[in-house]
C-alpha cells in the first residue's frame, strides 16, 4: 500500500531530511510515525501526498511509483488520500458543511451525492447538526474532528495525519485517535505522525521511529496477542 | 453539459463575491477604466482631426488666375496644355468670370451689393487638383513655368501645409498607438498586482483546494472569472468616460464650428472600435489573471 525504498530527501537548502528510508506499510494497518521535532516526520508524510518528491529511492502508494508520476497526475493522486493536520486548515470563510465537501467539489461530485457524503462524513465524527457553523464558532477538538471529517469525506484508501492532537488536551486527544481508529477498523489505511508516546501506547500498533532522518528500531510497540 | 453548468456555477459565484466585497473591485475597476480612457480619447483626439483635415479639403490644388485681357483662343492653348499633364493634376476645373463673381456673391453674403459695380473685377481661373500623395518637389517646377505663361496674371498655391499636416497627423497616430499599447501593458501590470493582492487574501484557499486534489485549472477558474469581470467592468466605466467627455466637449465644439461657418460635429466611437475596448478590457482582466495565479500556483506543487 505505501512502500518506502531507500528514500532520500534533500531541501535546496542542503539540509538532508531523510536519509535512506525503507519500510513497508499493509493496506488496512494503522501505523505510527514518531520522533523528536524536526526529524522529519512532516517530509516524509509529504512525499506520500506529493507536496514534495524524493531526491532518490522509490516511493509507491496504491501500485503507483510517485517518482515517475507526472506532475499533472497529482491532484488524482491526492484525491486517494486524506490528510488531517495539526492547525486543521479549515477555511474559517466557509461553513462547516462547505469545508467539508470542498474535497468533493473538486472532484465534481454532483450535488445531491455531495451533501448526503457530507453529512455521512460529519455524522462519523459527531458533528451532525453543527454543518450551518463556521469554524471559529467550534471548539479545538470539534475543528479537528471537522478537519478529519474532510479527510474522509472523498471515502480515501488512506488516512494520514500529522500531529493532529498537537494542540489538544489529553482527554480531547484520545477522542480523536479514537476516531483514527475506527477508521482503520473499516478498512482505512492510517498512519498517524505523534510525538505523544503515552496515546500510542493504548493502542498497540506498529511504530516507525525516526531519528535525524533515518529509520531506527528504537522501542517497539507490539501488537497485543 | 455537466461541464457548462459548472463553469456557470463558477461565473454566478465570482459575481456573489464582487458584490459582497465591492470595494476592492470598485478600485481595480477605477483603475482599469481611467488607464483604458486615456488611449481611447487620444484615439478620438487624432480621429478627429483626421476628419477636420479632410473637410479642409486635403487635396493640394492651385489656382491660375488668368489675366484680364486673355482671350478665348488663350484660355483653350492653356486648358489643352493642362490636358497634357496628366502625370501630375488629378483634375483640372476652369471656373469663369462671371461665375466666380455669383460664387463670392453667394459666399460672402454681399449679394446684390456687388451689383454696382459695373464691371466684374474677377478674372477666369482654372483650378488644379493635385494628387495627395506626390510630393510638391515632383510638380513644382512645371507650376513655376505655368506662372511665366503670358496670358497668366498670378498662380497661388498652399501645398506644404497640407502634406505637413498630414506628417503630423500620422505621427500622432502612431504616437497613439505606441501610448495605447504602453498604457495597455500598464492596465496588464496594475491588474497583475491587484490580482496579487487578492491573491494573497486567498492563499489559505488555493493551498488547501491544492492539497485536497484541486487542479490547478479547477482553482484558477474563479480568479480568471472575476478577472474578466472587472475587465469588463473597467471598459465599461472607460467606455462611459469617454461618453461623458464627448458631451461635455460638444456644444463647445459646435459653437466653434460655428464661428468658423462650418457644422462640424464631434465624431464618435466607430462600433468596432467599440466593440475593441470591451474584449480588451475582458482579455486583459482574464490574462492578468491567469499569469498571476499560475505564478502562484507553481510554488504550490513540486517542480517536476
Amino acid at each position: 500500500m505505501i512502500e518506502f525504498k531507500h528514500v532520500f530527501k534533500r531541501f535546496s537548502t542542503g539540509h538532508d531530511a531523510l536519509k535512506g528510508i525503507t519500510f513497508e506499510i499493509d493496506s488496512d494497518e494503522m501505523v505510527f510515525l514518531t520522533g523528536h521535532s524536526g526529524a522529519g516526520k512532516s517530509t516524509l508524510l509529504k512525499l506520500i501526498t506529493l507536496v514534495e518528491r524524493a531526491t532518490r529511492g522509490s516511493v509507491t502508494v496504491n501500485g503507483a511509483d510517485l517518482v515517475n508520476l507526472p506532475r499533472r497526475r497529482i491532484p488524482y493522486h491526492r484525491r486517494n488520500i486524506g490528510v488531517v493536520y495539526q492547525d486543521h486548515k479549515l477555511l474559517n470563510d466557509r461553513t462547516v458543511f462547505d469545508n467539508v465537501a470542498l474535497p468533493l467539489i473538486v472532484s465534481g461530485v454532483p450535488h445531491g451525492e455531495l451533501s448526503r457524503r457530507v453529512r455521512a462524513a460529519l455524522d462519523k465524527v459527531n458533528l451532525l447538526g453543527k454543518e450551518r457553523l463556521y469554524p471559529l464558532a467550534l471548539s479545538g477538538g470539534e475543528q479537528q474532528r471537522v478537519g478529519i471529517a474532510r479527510a474522509v469525506v472523498n471515502r480515501p484508501s488512506i488516512l494520514l495525519a500529522d500531529e493532529p492532537t498537537g494542540n489538544l488536551d489529553p482527554e480531547l486527544s484520545e477522542e480523536i485517535m479514537d476516531l483514527f481508529y475506527i477508521f482503520n477498523q473499516h478498512n482505512v489505511t492510517v498512519l498517524i505522525a505523534t510525538h505523544d508516546l503515552q496515546l500510542l501506547a493504548r493502542y498497540g500498533k506498529r511504530v516507525l521511529q525516526l531519528y535525524e532522518g533515518q529509520l531506527i528500531d528504537g522501542f517497539k510497540y507490539h501488537p497485543q496477542q | 453539459m455537466k461541464y457548462l453548468a459548472r463553469h456557470f456555477q463558477v461565473f454566478i459565484h465570482t459575481l456573489g463575491n464582487i458584490f459582497r466585497h465591492p470595494l476592492p473591485t470598485l478600485l481595480t475597476v477605477a483603475v482599469l477604466g481611467i488607464t483604458l480612457a486615456l488611449p481611447i480619447g487620444l484615439y478620438l483626439l487624432t480621429h478627429n482631426l483626421k476628419m477636420v483635415s479632410s473637410e479642409w479639403q486635403g487635396q493640394p490644388k492651385a489656382t491660375v488666375y488668368l489675366k484680364k485681357q486673355a482671350t478665348d483662343q488663350d484660355v483653350a492653348r492653356l486648358e489643352n496644355w493642362l490636358a497634357t499633364q496628366r502625370s501630375w493634376i488629378a483634375q483640372v476645373q476652369f471656373v469663369e468670370a462671371d461665375e466666380a463673381l455669383e460664387e463670392f456673391k453667394v459666399m460672402s453674403g454681399l449679394g446684390k451689393a456687388l451689383d454696382v459695380l459695373d464691371q466684374n473685377p474677377l478674372p477666369n481661373m482654372f483650378i488644379l487638383h493635385m494628387p495627395e500623395t506626390l510630393p510638391v518637389a515632383e510638380y513644382q517646377p512645371q507650376l513655376l513655368q505655368l506662372e511665366e505663361d503670358e496670358s497668366v496674371d498670378q498662380l497661388k498655391y498652399d501645398l506644404e501645409w497640407v502634406q505637413r499636416l498630414q506628417a503630423i497627423l500620422k505621427l500622432a497616430e502612431y504616437t497613439v498607438w505606441m501610448i495605447a499599447g504602453l498604457l495597455g501593458l500598464g492596465a496588464l501590470l496594475i491588474i497583475s498586482n491587484t490580482m496579487r493582492l487578492s491573491i494573497a487574501n486567498k492563499s489559505d484557499e488555493i493551498i488547501i483546494i491544492n492539497r485536497v486534489g484541486g487542479t490547478n485549472t479547477f482553482i484558477r477558474r474563479p480568479f480568471l472569472y472575476s478577472g474578466f469581470i472587472q475587465g469588463i467592468l473597467g471598459a465599461l466605466l472607460a467606455w462611459g468616460l469617454i461618453k461623458t467627455g464627448m458631451n461635455w466637449l460638444n456644444a463647445p465644439v459646435e459653437h466653434l464650428a460655428e464661428l468658423y461657418a462650418s457644422d462640424y460635429q464631434l465624431a464618435g466611437l466607430p462600433l468596432p472600435v467599440e466593440i475593441g475596448i470591451f474584449l480588451s478590457g475582458g482579455l486583459l482582466g482574464w490574462l492578468a489573471s491567469w499569469i498571476t495565479v499560475s505564478l502562484h500556483l507553481s510554488k504550490l506543487n513540486p517542480s517536476k
